[in-house]
């Protein structure tokens, strides 16, 4: 939308809204009220080059130029543009194969954390969100990101489903490129975190039962579950032929751990509270906390899957160009078999 | 091992629930955290608890020791011989004895109280071990306290000796003193030890001065305050009516004996007091007996002296007054000087004339005076002496002239030059009478100021006289003490010095030292009198009077009065007197020696005090021989009992602990009543054990100095706080 204003008028000074990391910032996404606006704009910053044709992918049939941005492969340079206009201008083609997204976003009690205050992920003033919570969630960043993931793939004209689950699948949309699929997918991610524990396992079985053609598997979860479920969950992934990128969300407080005073800890999967001293069990857990993290990161990698690590107190752009690059490499593999 | 102060280490055991409470207290409840990362927080918590656990225990057990030990340290611990032989280090014990006068005092079976605790010092002795390192030191208490063996010695035979040769003095008790005496050893860097005090606290025993401060790590044993009362009875003062006694004729002046008796006073009581002339052979030259009615503790009595023995005898006597025997007999006697002298040499500074002798009509001072110094005829005063006058200028007062006068009159001070009132000052100072009147003129008295510089600092004296007009004279309401010259005149005084009309006098006001003698009705010093200041600021020597008018009858009409002649006589021969007074002291108090003299002599030609050595306190009474250079005898020193010494109230427990607990606050440890009684071994044993006591104390102090930085590490480790924060992901 406002590239080209910003290719012509190079020189007039950019609002702040021009600049699509600030569209895929939390902070500038919470000002929007509603997930489809959220994740329309995700999007379109994303995809910033996207000019002419919006709905085109990378395929065989050339369709159009765009500005090239980093992280676009430099495969698809049209140098002869570059050596006519001294622009980095990328080549795309019209979009001739389908891909299938299938979104599996975590709603157990661990996504309900938060350390992050409303109020300043918001960034518009508002100390509590809709629903009266004070805290920047790690659903409310999974959600976001699911979001955006749906309105790429729908914009392609693939297809999108998604499934939110905790010991079970929770809500679900079939997969669908239709118009209607959008507002459905947005419509179930408008829920909240309930007080159970995650079973990645039996979601990804419940999820992929029904379904026959390879399809692309966005995990969005915490992975704060049984190391062994995950690699068998993910194992099943691959035995099916699926493909699959997984998004661990986590706060930067359970990154870092650096809370000091004493107090009973409380879990928010009904695990017992414990009285403790942070400071004193700092180092044995960041240690245990980041064998699990390793441990997912190796899972996924040794099946040949995406990893992602997504604080919460960053942006959403670094996981949303690991999905673009997944996603475009999976094409290449459709097409050139 | 036992315990110096076991409430102070109770307290301190019952501290040690402050850490656990502390403890407990930080276990209270506060508001749950929600942690989303569970597992991984109980897995590190498993892992780790155990050692978590073990840390905690440990600060708590180094909190516990550390007030434990700090416990310990305040309820200094001692380490008994008997249950660790070998263990306790070397002691160091000084030990005060109480030889002053009260010391004396006969108990049961006539045993003194001296030798009780010589005793009680001996067995403390047994005690120690000089080859293990004991040291002993001993102080007397008589005023002045005396360090016998110091600094400590670890020859307890030679402490022994000395200890057995202590004898009851003279003096009052110096506690002060005694303390004071361990200065050197307090200032320097104290090291544990104990001050044994045996003494039974009679009399004046603490003082009225605080007890200086003795070092932390010094306790304090002392003997219980006797409580049996003991009565004593013992000379106040011997008071001759006159010092100076002229002349052959009349020596039969008597002497006032004042008596005071202590303890049981309930009942009358009456005791004969026995006048003596001491020398070769004593002699006795009055009896009396003085009663006490029920109550009463003190009473005089009047005795006459017989004349004869008295006539034999020349130059100075020593006259003593001994009262009846009782347990404490050292406070029974006391003696006084008296001069006999054939006659005085007194001067008269006036106008000198020349010729024949002027008509009354004519007379001045110095002539009304000169009548009055000399009354009888010449002949009738040779044959049984008197007062010989002559004329001095008073416009050059010689240092030869005033040499061989005993007093002199000044009826013309504005005659007298600067330096003639610094020589009478020097004159007066050396044991004379200078007696100044006002100048006759009435005029403004230009005189005044170098006076009073000189011999009279005391008052004020406007230059300009006061005129009242036929003002009376009286006596004053305060009867003076240091100069009572009037005192024998006293009883017809009153009659004599009504009759007398003062029209100007001088405007004075009596300052300090000075003792009004006469005064006029509206209350202004009239006769003043006052010893006069020396260069060492002395004031034991020498008297001066000052007349407020002059003797003329412009100013007032005595000369013409029948007061004249017995006041002009009483002021010169008491004057005096009492003007070389001063060779009585009081046991206790230093002895001056005088120009001329270079050491004072005992009777056993020992010598108590010498020209160079510092001037300190006689302890002994007696009398002394003050000599010069040659051992020839200049005068006589006289050194009375310290009558506030033989006092024998007993004092109250409360107020020698509370004396005692300034010098070492929570420090001090009482003796049983008699050796062998409960709690004398263990108060012995605390005493001795001290600075075993003092040293478990420091060696509790430094351990838990330890134990703290031992408690600040593993806080600071324990607590984790230097963790560094986890790297962003």
């Amino acid at each position: 939308m406002s590239t080209n204003r910003r290719v012509n008028n190079e020189d007039r000074p950019r609002l702040p809204e021009e600049d699509a990391s600030l569209y895929l910032h939390p902070q500038t996404l919470a000002r929007l009220k509603t997930f489809e606006l959220r994740a329309k704009m995700i999007v379109e910053g994303v995809m910033s080059g996207q000019h002419r044709s919006p709905y085109h992918g990378f395929s065989v049939e050339f369709a159009q130029h765009r500005p090239y941005v980093a992280g676009d492969d430099v495969r698809h340079l049209d140098w002869k543009v570059y050596g006519r206009s001294d622009k980095l201008q990328l080549k795309q083609y019209q979009q001739e194969t389908n891909l299938d997204l299938i979104t599996l976003v975590d709603c157990s009690g661990s996504m309900d954390y938060g350390s992050r205050s409303f109020e300043e992920a918001s960034g518009a003033g508002r100390a509590t969100s809709l629903d009266g919570r004070a805290h920047w969630s790690k659903f409310d960043h999974a959600t976001a990101l699911a979001a955006a993931l749906s309105y790429i793939t729908l914009r392609q004209g693939d297809r999108a489903g998604l499934f939110v689950f905790a010991d079970e699948v929770r809500a679900a949309v079939k997969r669908s490129s239709q118009n209607t699929a959008w507002r459905q997918i947005v419509g179930a991610l408008s829920t909240h975190p309930v007080d159970r524990p995650t079973d990645l396992g039996r979601a990804v079985d419940q999820a992929l039962s029904n379904v026959r053609n390879r399809c692309l598997l966005a995990v969005i979860s915490d992975f704060f579950d049984d190391p062994e479920t995950i690699r068998a969950a993910v194992a099943r992934v691959r035995h099916r032929g699926h493909d699959m990128i997984a998004f661990q969300v986590v706060d930067r407080q359970e990154l870092r751990f650096e809370m000091r005073d004493e107090a009973p800890f409380e879990g928010l999967e009904g695990e017992d509270a414990i009285r403790l001293d942070p400071r004193s069990i700092r180092d044995g857990y960041l240690a245990a906390f980041e064998a699990h993290r390793e441990h997912v990161e190796r899972v996924m990698r040794k099946f040949g899957f995406e990893y992602q690590l997504v604080d919460t107190y960053e942006w959403l752009g670094p996981a949303l160009a690991a999905f673009v690059a997944k996603r475009t490499a999976m094409m290449k593999r459709s097409k050139y078999g | 091992m036992g315990l110096l102060n076991p409430i102070l280490f109770g307290l301190g055991l019952g501290c040690v629930a402050i850490p656990i409470l502390i403890h407990l207290l930080m276990r209270r409840r506060r508001k749950p955290v929600r942690w989303a990362a569970m597992r991984f927080l109980e897995e590190a918590w498993r892992r780790q608890r155990r050692r978590l656990r073990l840390e905690r225990w440990l600060l708590l057990a180094a909190r516990c020791l550390l007030v434990a030990l700090l416990a310990v340290a305040f309820g200094r611990p001692i380490l008994r011989a008997a249950g660790l032989a070998g263990v306790r280090g070397p002691k160091t014990v000084h030990v005060v004895i109480d030889d002053s006068l009260v010391s004396a005092l006969e108990g049961e079976g006539g045993r003194r109280a001296i030798d009780r605790h010589k005793d009680r010092a001996k067995a403390l002795l047994a005690t120690l071990d000089g080859s293990r390192g004991d040291r002993v030191s001993l102080l007397t208490l008589a005023t002045p306290a005396e360090a016998l063996v110091f600094p400590p010695s670890s020859d307890l035979g030679a402490v022994s000796r000395a200890i057995d040769a202590l004898t009851p003095r003279a003096s009052r008790g110096d506690f002060a003193g005694a303390l004071a005496a361990l200065g050197e050893e307090i200032n320097e860097e104290p090291s544990p030890a104990s001050v044994v005090v045996f003494t039974d606290w009679r009399g004046p025993s603490v003082p009225a001065a605080p007890a200086p401060v003795l070092p932390e790590v010094w306790s304090v044993v002392a003997s219980r305050p006797a409580v049996a009362p003991a009565s004593n009875m013992g000379v106040l003062a011997v008071t001759p009516t006159r010092r100076v006694l002229i002349g052959r004729g009349a020596l039969d002046a008597p002497v006032r004996v004042r008596v005071r008796r202590s303890g049981d006073v309930d009942a009358p009581e009456s005791a004969p007091v026995v006048l003596t002339l001491e020398g070769d052979r004593a002699t006795t030259v009055g009896q009396g007996a003085v009663r006490f009615e029920a109550g009463q503790r003190e009473a005089s009595v009047t005795i006459g002296v017989d004349a004869s023995a008295l006539r034999a005898a020349e130059g100075r006597v020593v006259l003593r007054a001994s009262v009846g025997s009782d347990a404490l007999p050292r406070d029974d006697q006391r003696r006084a000087v008296v001069t006999i002298r054939d006659e005085l040499s007194v001067g008269i500074a006036g106008v000198r004339r020349f010729g024949s002798a002027p008509s009354v009509r004519e007379f001045q001072g110095a002539d009304w005076l000169r009548v009055a110094l000399a009354p009888t005829e010449d002949a009738l005063r040779r044959a049984t002496g008197g007062i010989e006058a002559s004329e001095v200028d008073p416009s050059a007062i010689e240092r030869a002239s005033l040499d061989a006068l005993d007093a002199i009159w000044v009826t013309r001070p504005d005659r007298v030059s600067d330096e003639g009132w610094t020589r009478l000052g020097r004159f007066a100072s050396d044991g004379n009478l200078v007696v100044v009147t006002a100048a006759p003129s009435t005029g403004p008295q230009g005189w005044t100021e170098a006076f009073v510089r000189a011999l009279m600092p005391g008052v004020t004296i406007d230059r300009e006289p006061k005129e009242f007009d036929g003002g009376s004279l009286q006596l004053p309401r305060v009867t003076p003490e240091q100069l009572p010259l009037l005192d024998l005149l006293r009883a017809e005084l009153d009659d004599l010095a009504r009759s007398v009309s003062v029209e100007w006098a001088l405007a004075v006001r009596a300052g300090e030292g000075c003792e009004t003698l006469v005064e006029l009705e509206d209350g202004t010093p009239w006769i003043i009198a006052a010893r006069p200041t020396d260069v060492g600021g002395s004031r034991e020597r020498g008297a001066v009077v000052l007349i407020g008018s002059a003797i003329d009858l412009e100013w007032t009409d005595l000369a013409a009065r029948a007061l004249m002649v017995p006041l002009v006589q009483e002021i010169t021969r008491q004057g005096v007197g009492l003007a070389g007074e001063g060779r009585e002291v009081v046991a206790g108090a230093p002895a001056a020696l005088r120009g001329g003299e270079v050491a004072l002599v005992a009777q056993d030609g020992r010598q108590v005090s010498r020209t160079g050595s510092e001037s300190r306190g006689l302890r002994d009474a007696g009398v002394l021989r003050a000599v010069d250079p040659r051992g020839a005898t200049r005068g006589l020193v006289i050194v009375n009992p310290d009558a506030e010494a033989g006092r024998t109230d007993p004092t109250t427990p409360e107020e020698a602990q509370a004396w005692l607990e300034r010098a070492a606050p929570d420090r001090v440890f009482w003796l049983g009543d008699e050796p062998g009684d409960a709690g004398e071994d263990e108060a012995i044993e605390a005493a001795v054990a001290g600075d075993s006591g003092g040293v478990l104390t420091v060696w509790a102090l430094v351990l838990a100095i330890v134990v703290a930085l031992v408690e600040v590490v593993l806080a600071r480790v324990f607590s984790h706080a230097d963790q560094a924060p986890a790297k962003a992901k």
